[in-house]
């Protein structure tokens, strides 16, 4: 038989079931967090998801730079894949949540790539320092 | 007469002119080292000597830049900082998150680093020229 959880809640007397399966997670209930890190998956791939997961979640004003950065790159990075990964650079040795953008190098010129990429880095420069993100996040290009 | 650090974006020309995976990993150190070593250079002569100590290291220069309120040294720390990424993985790595970092990699790289390094020297003769207010 499946259990069933009640929550009681004296207050306002009366009870929260939750039914949960243990079988099936799909019924344990989403927070807003983990809502909003499945729809990064619309956007990015992601490299090493249980990495980036925990990064991100330990680093909440990552999801808000993330929904930030989304309109930038459709306007400006429109035909490419970007994914999202950890790293952690020696010499500095503090992890950062790296987002790379995959681009043809022989489709599309170098200058104009890195031209891009700087109007993207302009526009979310204010929210990236506002959040306190500055070492935690930064975008950039990789050929594919 | 003081070492002109841009000399080692050329040494870092030559070097990319060998296709082997040595010399490519060296070119790349190169095209990072010419523009932060200028840019350390350029505050120490304007007279912060801060710099040429802990303050000068290579995450701290960057965040200072990317936090200054002047547009061009925003984007020469954020240079600075893809640049440093580049260089690491070509001094360090053998491989990332399943990637053989090797000679093919290095040469697709290439170019971009160059970009990255000869668009932030020009950032740095920008800064030399004419240096923004707060700095003074």
């Amino acid at each position: 038989m499946n259990p069933i959880v009640g929550i009681k809640n004296d207050t306002h007397n009366h009870f929260l079931i939750l039914n949960i399966f243990q079988e099936d997670k799909s019924m344990i209930p989403k927070t807003l967090f983990d809502v909003k890190y499945e729809n990064l998956k619309d956007t990015f791939i992601i490299h090493n998801e249980n990495k980036v997961y925990s990064f991100i979640k330990n680093n909440e004003n990552l999801i808000k730079v993330l929904e930030e950065v989304k309109p930038c790159l459709s306007r400006y990075f429109h035909d490419q894949k970007y994914y999202l990964e950890v790293r952690c650079y020696p010499e500095i040795f503090e992890k950062e949540l790296a987002l790379i953008i995959m681009a043809d190098y022989s489709k599309e010129d170098i200058k104009n790539l890195n031209k891009k990429l700087r109007k993207v880095d302009t526009e979310i420069r204010a929210y990236k320092i506002e959040l306190g993100l500055l070492g935690k996040f930064y975008i950039d290009l990789e050929g594919i | 007469m003081t070492f002109d650090w841009q000399t080692l974006k050329t040494v870092g020309d030559e070097l990319s002119l060998t296709d082997d995976e040595a010399h490519l990993r060296s070119a790349i150190s190169r095209y990072y080292y010419a523009p932060y070593c200028s840019t350390k250079y350029y505050l120490v002569n304007i007279g912060h000597q801060e710099y040429l100590g802990p303050k000068g290291s290579h995450g701290k220069l960057q965040k200072e830049l990317q936090n200054s309120p002047d547009y061009n040294e925003q984007q020469l720390g954020d240079l600075l900082e893809k640049l440093f990424k580049k260089r690491v993985d070509a001094d360090y790595l053998t491989e990332k998150d399943g990637k053989t970092l090797d000679e093919n990699y290095f040469e697709n790289e290439i170019e971009d680093v160059q970009t990255k390094s000869d668009d932030a020297l020009r950032l740095v003769a920008i800064l030399k020229n004419n240096p923004p207010r707060h700095r003074f």
